[in-house]
Order: C-alpha cells, then structure tokens, then sequence
C-alpha cells in the first residue's frame, strides 16, 4: 500500500524558522499524531501538507503524485486550523454547508442529519449567528463541516487548546469514534502528550523543526529515541551515564553524579539512563519481593509527597544521595500510609529502565 | 455611561471642549436653517430639486465608477506588497490635491490625446460627464484606500480553507472575500458618495455651474450667494446638511455591525 501523504526531505522557512528535513510517510486510514511543545513547527508542517507553504526543499506527495499537481477538489482534505474555517456573516446551516459548497457539491441529508446527532449539534439548527455558539460547539460544528466533504485527509491543529480542560477528552472520544467510523487519514497537531497517546495509531514527535521520532505509542513509552524525546515526555529520572559495562545478558551502568550502579537488558547503548516516574516501584515492606523487584534495590527518604489529581507525586533520595520522582495511583499511597520523612524502600526495575543518547540516532 | 470605577484622566475637560463643540456646530446648522426659512428672496422649489437632482446623480455615477474600478484595485493593494507601495502613492495623489488642482489637470488631461478621444466621445467640458469625471477622479482615492483596508482586515485563512476544500475562485471572491470586507467598502463607498456630493472646486473648474445641465448643490450654493440669493443659499446648504446626517447615520450603523 503507497501512503496516503509522503513527505520526503521536506524544509521549510518561516522568518528565522526553519522546518526539517523531513521524512515522513502517512498510510492511508491512518490516525497520525504530531506532538512537540508550542514553537516546534506542528502548525506549519500541517500548513505545508495543506499546501498552505510551499517547502523550500524536498517533496510532499499526495497518493504518490506531487502535491502541487494535484488539483485541490481531487485532494479531498479538510484543514481545521486553530483558526476554525466558520465565516461570521453566515449561519449554522450555512457554515454547515461550507464545506460542500466549495467544493461545489450539495449536502447529503442524511449524513448531515448523523454527523449532527453524533457531533450533539441538532439543537443548535437555525442560529443566525455561528459565533453565539460555544468554543466546543464551533468545534464540532467545523467538524461536521469537514466530515460533509467525506475527506480522505482530515488535518487538525490543536483542536482541544480553546477548549476547558474537563472537555478536551470528551472530543478525544468523539475524534476517536468518528476516525473509526470514517476511516479517514487524520493527521492531528497537539502540544498535550496525553491526547498524542490518547489518540495516535502512530506519535511523529517535532522538536525545534526536528522530527526526533515516529512510533506507536507503547514504543515512544518504553524507547524514546533520544534524551529530548524522553526529556519532553518525562522530564524526570534522567541520569548522565560514566560508566556501561556489559555482563553477559546485563548491562551495570554506573551514574556520573552519584555513586551508584543499576543493572538492565543489554540492548543498545546510551549517554543517560532514565525511568518514568510511574514505573518507580515503592516497595512495600510487609510483602515478600517478586521476582521483579530483586534487583536495584535502594533504601530512601521520602522528601515530598505531592496530592495530586488522582495520582501522588513522591520526591525521593536514596541513601547514595540520588533524586528520584515517584508517581502513583493516589489509593496506593493512602494505602500504604506514605508520608514526608518516612524511610522507604525503592526498586528501579530493570526492564523499565531505558538508555538514550543525547543525538538523535537517526 | 460604563460601570468602570475607573475615570480617565481630565474628563470634565475633556466633556466640556466636545460640549463647546457640538454646540458650535448646532449655531451654524441653525443659523442656515434661519435664513432659509426667513431670508429674502423666494425662489421656486424646482431651484433646490433641479441641482438636488442632478448631484445625486452625478455623485451617484462617480461612485459607481470608483467603486467599479476601485474595488478590485483595492484587493490587489490590500494583497500585494512590493509593487503595492508606489501604485498606491500614485493613488493616494487625489486624496491630498487641490480639487481646483485636479480640476486643472483634468481640463489640460482632454486636450490632447487620450483624454481628447474621451471629451470627442462623451462631451466632458461644461456637459454633466464633466461633473462625473471630476467627483470620479476626486473620490476615487477614497474608495481605493477604504478597500484597500477593508480587505487587508479580512482574515486569509477563510479563502485559504475555501481553496483546501476546492472552491473556485469566483465562489470564494463572492463567498469568502466580498462578504468579509462588506462593511468597510459600504462604509468606504458612503463616504466617497458623500465626498462627491459636496465636491466643488474640481466640478467648477471641468464642467461650470450651469442651471439644469451642470449646477450641483455645491457649486449652485456658490453661484447664489455671488449673486446675493441669501436664502437660495441657506437652503442649498441645509440640503447638504440633511445628506451629511443620513451618509454619517448609515456609516454608524455598519460600522457598528
């Protein structure tokens, strides 16, 4: 199967920004997402696969044809941009429609009926006035509008940014859904790393006009491909390497910073080591160890235990004097009696911890 | 009034100079409207209508031909960034000029060839195409600048998403880009309407002030108070006076919108 969009060595210049080169291939049904803090060139890599920019250097190809000869009634793409595509001087129905009338179509009623149930808009039928609806509301409404057009590329920018942060996943559920439905490519710019894994089949992280990795997301978790990958998704935990020595199937890394060694998989090798503050185990004293848990074993202090949202952030040092960031399920914690000052015992297991380099290997 | 606990600086002053003023500006208006209900000299209605008449269709024509022209000038200016800066230097010229000035150039324009062929086609000079041509050429920097702005505050991204979808280009021009400048042109033509109305030097220097064929309001208001018709002048220039306040009444409620 050829990708549906093929991006090959693409650069582009914005100003003193500079985007690439990038290489990526977007396959056809496909969920993409493209995460990276504000400022990385999300916004104008999708620009430039709606042909809004034209690359300085490099290709993008729609269907295996150069995008600038494919006519933009036969791309069938519907962008929605952060700017959402909704004129003010027209209706609900109108702006509805837009999308179909560009492209000089007439609406299929019963689609337009289903996206409308779907998308919870029915009861916002003849409003004169699109920008009286709410922020979701004109969201969804875009969506509906881009849905109408029966695109087979759907780009989205930051839909969820203008949104309250208690119904971001509720659109996360509805993209998902419809993107089953639909079977659309999608290609979905975010700076939120929980609606990437939300919602990407595949993750493309962007950082400073860079594109450091692409993977599903359990990859992206367990190996991020270098230290500003695993730096932008867990700042936490990140230790700079002295010394890597392989013993038969083990690697015992010695840290730069403290004394300490930690035994994992040998597998490639690596400037620091790192472990997500989720895959921290605090052991409990009363239960016998597993299997798991024998070895990286460390008596520590818990110096800050932090409430959060359902979860509980443990600030922790170990005996050698090494930092490390705990996070887990608040029941736990309150199960456990966990409290600043108390003595704890730490395990980092092996197969959770993972080595990068500081250059990206590719 | 709003509710903001804040008072800017200087307010008493600053309300009573727009008080002082409004007053101003009410003594002159009622000054005009004494003597044009008590001033000497009674002339027949046809006096007011006949000038009236004409000046709205005059200024009503050299508005249709600026914006005709104009408008599209102003989208390319409002899109445009390196030839844009002198094109529309060249185009702003009317907009400072002496009108008696542009009159000048436009009487020495038809002359000589190509302005020639225009006044041996139409009949300009001391003819009503000569009172067109002049509030065309004074009003038509108007128009272009007041489009030039109204599209460049028009956002891009809705044409650009029109284009994504597949529009033509005529379907966005009148979908997307006409209807999101709406509001500036009509603004910007009511007021070139208005600017044409009550052109004077360059319609006296072209085309002269003769009864029925080329006297306007404006230049009709001159021509009696040079022959002392005080009232006949009053009533002219409340005339204009009630146009001022209907363009000026329009202009509000679009820019409102």
């Amino acid at each position: 199967m050829s990708p549906q969009v093929l991006l090959h060595g693409v650069e582009v210049w914005r100003g003193h920004f500079h985007l690439g080169p990038v290489t990526l291939a977007i396959q056809p049904g496909e969920y993409l997402v493209v995460v990276g803090p504000s400022g990385a060139g999300k916004t104008v890599l999708l620009e430039t696969i709606a042909g809004w920019l034209e690359p300085s250097a490099g290709t993008v190809s729609l269907g295996g044809k150069p995008l600038a000869s494919v006519p933009p009634r036969t791309r069938r793409c519907a962008f929605l941009s952060q700017k959402l595509p909704l004129l003010p001087s027209e209706s609900f129905e109108e702006n509805l429609r837009f999308g179909v009338a560009c492209r000089g179509e007439r609406a299929d009623p019963k689609l337009e009926a289903h996206l409308l149930e779907i998308l919870a808009l029915t009861h916002c039928r003849g409003r004169r006035d699109v920008r009286t609806l709410s922020r979701g509301e004109q969201q969804r409404l875009a969506l509906a509008q881009a849905l109408l057009t029966r695109p087979q590329l759907l780009l989205l920018d930051e839909p969820t940014t203008a949104l309250d942060p208690h119904k971001k996943p509720e659109l996360w559920h509805l993209l998902r859904a419809l993107h089953r439905e639909f079977r659309c490519t999608v290609v979905h710019v975010t700076h939120d790393r929980n609606e990437a894994f939300f919602l990407g089949e595949r993750i493309a992280v962007l950082l400073a006009g860079k594109l450091h990795q692409v993977a599903p997301p359990p990859t992206l978790y367990h190996h991020p491909a270098d230290l500003s990958v695993a730096r932008f998704f867990a700042p936490e935990n990140l230790w700079p390497i002295a010394e890597a020595v392989a013993e038969g199937a083990t690697l015992r890394v010695t840290l730069a910073s403290v004394p300490v060694a930690l035994w994992l998989p040998a597998g490639k090798g690596g400037s620091f080591v790192g472990i997500r503050p989720e895959e921290v185990a605090i052991i409990d004293p009363q239960r016998p160890l597993g299997p798991q848990v024998q070895t990286n074993l460390f008596s520590a202090v818990v110096e800050d235990l932090v409430f959060l949202d359902g979860q509980s952030e443990a600030t922790l040092r170990t005996h050698e004097g090494l930092a490390v960031t705990a996070r887990l399920p608040l029941c736990s914690a309150l199960d456990r009696g966990l409290s600043a000052g108390q003595r704890v015992t730490v395990c980092l297991k092996p197969r959770s911890l993972y080595l990068v380099s500081e250059k990206s290997p590719a | 009034m709003s509710d903001d606990a804040f008072a800017p600086p200087f307010r008493r002053a600053g309300a009573s100079s727009a008080v002082v003023l409004a007053l101003f500006v009410g003594l002159l208006v009622a000054s005009l409207a004494r003597l044009a209900v008590t001033g000497p000299g009674r002339k027949p209605l046809e006096a007011i209508l006949t000038p009236l008449g004409l000046s709205l269709a005059a200024a009503g024509l050299a508005t249709l031909l600026a914006a005709l022209l104009g408008i599209p000038a102003g989208l390319y200016l409002a899109r445009t960034r390196t030839p844009g800066a002198f094109l529309g230097l060249l185009l702003d010229i009317p907009l400072v000029l002496s009108p008696v000035a542009i009159g000048t150039a436009l009487l020495l324009f038809l002359r000589d060839p190509p302005g020639l062929w225009l006044e041996q086609a139409l009949g300009v000079t001391f003819r009503f195409p000569g009172v067109v041509l002049a509030q065309f050429t004074v009003v038509l920097a108007l128009v272009v600048r007041t489009a030039t702005a109204a599209f460049a505050q028009a956002d891009l991204t809705w044409e650009k998403h029109a284009a994504t979808y597949g529009a033509t280009r005529w379907f966005i021009l009148t979908r997307v880009t006409l209807p999101a400048a709406k509001p500036g042109l009509a603004a910007g033509l009511v007021l070139a309407f208005a600017r044409a109305l009550g052109e004077f030097g360059a319609t006296v220097t072209v085309a002269g002030t003769i009864p029925g064929r080329t006297e306007t309001l404006a230049t009709g208001l001159y021509l009696a108070l040079a022959a002392g018709e005080l009232r006949l002048a009053a009533q002219l220039a409340l005339v204009l006076v009630l146009v001022a306040v209907v363009v000026l009444a329009a202009i509000r409620r679009w820019e409102r919108r």
